[in-house]
């Protein structure tokens, strides 16, 4: 490292860009506003405090964040357009995130009313059900690390704690362990696993504690010891300071919150799509607790945990996103091809038998300039049939009735229908049908080749044997 | 420029090929070859001779362990590793054994230092098996020098080291990805074995480093180890050297 870096003056010029007011600065370093003349958005500068005088966590959390931000090409963390040379003049410059933090949202407002904890919460779970399929775990999720934009996106800041899975773990393999802020990290980051997806979900959890409550799980731990207990202590249920939660909430946050990561669900977008359906959620002791577990009950988990390692799975490497898929199957349920029906069929139980958390919507589209001409009932009507009809498709794979959801619209572009669904829901496959020759109507080909050819995810296009 | 690192060959003609083919269909401006092209297989004459071609085109070639042991015989290697030595130096004529003789131990290209083994007493072979060894490498290397790279240990391993912190870590590389040599630190590649792999995989392991944008791949290639394995057994060379191809031990 040749010098330790200074604060920028206003006006500097530094690789083209020009340095602008320092908006922030702290521990780990300064936040300039900036501009370039070949970028119109807004741009900050983030500049560190290195130098041998500084601690070497900051020195690592600003390399992990040059190597892993750039790569990143997701709506949920900020752009870049800089990286400085490290050994020279360590920068980076990324979009201005516009927005408040949950954080700030906080502040001003207190605990949150349900409908606000719902919204945010599906979007942030689903921001990082979108980071963690780009094979990026966060590793320091928190309120202040939440920007709200104004469209409803999360965007999440700070990647100088994050884990890639293609890159070198500098903290990890530095055996640094308990990075991250003590309040939230999960007990697996405190022994130092860096690698469990599921470890951004337990930090979700104290976010969502927070935002309900006002109040942090397990308070603001500093010392080590502290952070230990987080290893068997349970968290006080979030209604027994708030009694107008429902147990469906509460269910979702001491699920994130549990210790042992096998516990907790298996992804993100689990908790994204039960914000949206509670009516779906399978409500254990977990949901009806009122008061913290008693002395005994705690003493029992101690004691349990005291010799036992928790088992960490190197999640981003095996892709633990697939071994809980959500899947998308379109069908027409009133067809005739019973052929093509069966082949469905199969072709989802097969998807599903992966895992007993798997998820399956099952989409009906009726294209509704066809359906206006030849039927007599109105759409209401119309959808509710093909409701019936979908529900008796599906009651023949025997999944639980919390692992499957039903939706019949009636549309003018089916193929847009289906890609928006998918993309919204962040489904990992998506199961239709071929066309047949014979039977093909232009119309079905051309949704098959849209959905294929514009499907972010994988598509499994099924024909019966053809003799 | 992108160099493609190959190391630790030892006479496995259908590894070799099929990391060529590799690095070509990628595009590659220059070769390295760290040493031991010889040893535990079977095609000796046919590997030195597609790597002395190599060299004439411009590729760096080192010498490693192996290599030496065919020029004077060395005590040090297990006995089988001895028998397979005898072998091939009656396999070789004297043009080859000659081209094996003048190999260097070490050599540079920008920031890049090559070695068979480590950097620190390059004639010694080493094995940079741990952080004690790596720092020993990194501390005999010039200043200007941010990546080292290296073959000997058969499994590929990137360490890296900030001169912050007294130990080394690593890093067990994704076959593919891309990983950007940070300039704060200084960095060492063990790039694996070409010809015998011994992580459990059994594909050929080579390295391509990206010396302009200070970057570093690292690949596994399938091969056909049946076929390297079967000419082992047929020329009666020790049966294992066959039967660890197909598990890479």
């Amino acid at each position: 490292m040749s010098s330790p870096t200074e604060q920028l003056k206003t006006g500097m010029i530094i690789d083209g860009f020009t340095v602008g007011e320092c908006v922030a600065s702290g521990g780990a370093g300064f936040l300039y506003d900036c501009t370039h003349p070949d970028h119109t958005v807004p741009l900050v500068m983030k500049v560190p405090r290195l130098g041998y005088n500084q601690p070497l966590a900051g020195l690592i959390s600003f390399e992990t964040e040059c190597a892993i931000q750039p790569r990143l090409d997701t709506p949920h963390a900020p752009r870049v357009f800089g990286v400085g040379k490290l050994d020279q003049q360590p920068y980076l410059v990324m979009e201005k995130v516009v927005g408040q933090t949950v954080e700030s949202l906080i502040a001003r407002r207190g605990p949150l009313p349900l409908e606000d904890l719902i919204e945010i919460g599906a979007a942030v779970a689903r921001a990082l059900h979108a980071l963690h399929r780009s094979q990026v775990i966060h590793l320091d999720v928190k309120p202040g690390n939440l920007m709200l934009q104004a469209d409803g996106t999360v965007v999440l800041l700070d990647f100088g704690f994050a884990h890639h899975a293609l890159c070198p773990d500098l903290f990890y393999e530095a055996q640094l362990k308990g990075v991250g802020t003590p309040a939230y990290i999960s007990p697996e980051q405190i022994l130092g696993a860096r690698h469990d997806a599921r470890s951004d979900q337990f930090a979700l959890g104290v976010t969502l504690f927070e935002m309900a409550t006002g109040k942090l799980p397990f308070g603001v731990m500093e010392a080590a010891s502290e952070m230990q207990q987080r290893l068997w202590r349970s968290p006080i249920p979030p209604r027994s300071i708030r009694e107008d939660l429902p147990a469906w909430f509460q269910e979702v946050v001491l699920r994130c919150l549990e210790v042992d990561p096998e516990k907790r669900f298996p992804s993100c977008s689990q908790v994204a799509w039960l914000f949206e359906q509670p009516h779906k959620i399978d409500l254990t002791k977990r949901g009806q607790k009122t008061e913290a577990a008693g002395f005994w009950a705690q003493a029992q988990r101690w004691w349990r945990m005291r010799n036992r390692s928790l088992k960490v799975k190197r999640t981003t490497e095996s892709n633990p996103l697939d071994e809980a898929p959500v899947v998308l199957v379109a069908l027409d349920p009133e067809s005739d091809d019973e052929a093509l029906l069966e082949s469905l069929r199969t072709a989802t139980r097969r998807a599903m038998m992966s895992s007993p958390e798997s998820r399956l919507s099952c989409v009906s589209i009726i294209e509704s300039s066809k359906a206006q001409e030849t039927s007599e009932d109105n759409e209401a009507d119309r959808q509710h049939h093909t409701l019936i009809a979908l529900q008796h498709w599906a009651s023949t794979l025997r999944l639980d009735e919390r692992q499957l959801s039903l939706h019949v619209f009636e549309e003018s572009d089916p193929a847009q229908r289906i890609l928006s669904f998918a993309d919204h829901n962040q489904v990992d496959l998506i199961i239709l049908g071929a066309s047949r020759a014979g039977r093909t109507i232009e119309r079905v080909r051309s949704t098959m080749t849209r959905v294929v050819g514009r499907a972010r995810c994988s598509v499994i296009v099924v024909r019966p044997h053809v003799d | 420029m992108r160099i493609a690192l190959l190391s630790d060959i030892h006479s496995n003609l259908e590894a070799l090929q099929a990391c060529l083919r590799h690095s070509r269909k990628l595009g590659v401006d220059r070769y390295a070859v760290l040493g031991d092209l010889v040893g535990y297989g079977a095609d000796p004459v046919a590997v030195v001779d597609r790597v002395s071609r190599l060299q004439q085109d411009g590729a760096i070639v080192l010498m490693g362990n192996h290599d030496e042991a065919i020029i004077a015989d060395d005590k040090t290697l297990n006995p089988d590793a001895r028998e397979v030595a005898r072998w091939t130096r009656q396999q070789l004529d004297s043009a080859q054994l000659c081209f094996l003789a003048a190999l260097p131990l070490t050599a540079k290209i920008g920031m890049l230092m090559m070695v068979h083994a480590s950097a620190h007493q390059p004639g010694k072979f080493h094995y940079l098996m741990d952080s004690d060894a790596a720092v020993d490498c990194l501390a005999a290397i010039d200043p200007g020098i941010r990546l080292v790279a290296a073959g000997h240990v058969h499994e590929p391993r990137l360490w890296h080291h900030s001169g912050r912190h007294s130990e080394a870590a690593s890093y067990r590389p994704i076959s593919g990805a891309m990983i950007d040599l940070l300039p704060t630190r200084r960095w060492i590649a063990t790039i694996g074995s070409v010809g015998q792999p011994r992580d459990g995989n059994p594909a050929a392991s080579y390295a391509m480093v990206d010396l302009a944008q200070s970057r570093i791949s690292f690949f596994r290639v399938p091969y056909d180890h049946a076929a390297a394995a079967e000419k082992i057994r047929r020329a009666g060379l020790p049966s294992w050297n066959a039967q660890r191809l197909a598990i890479g031990k």
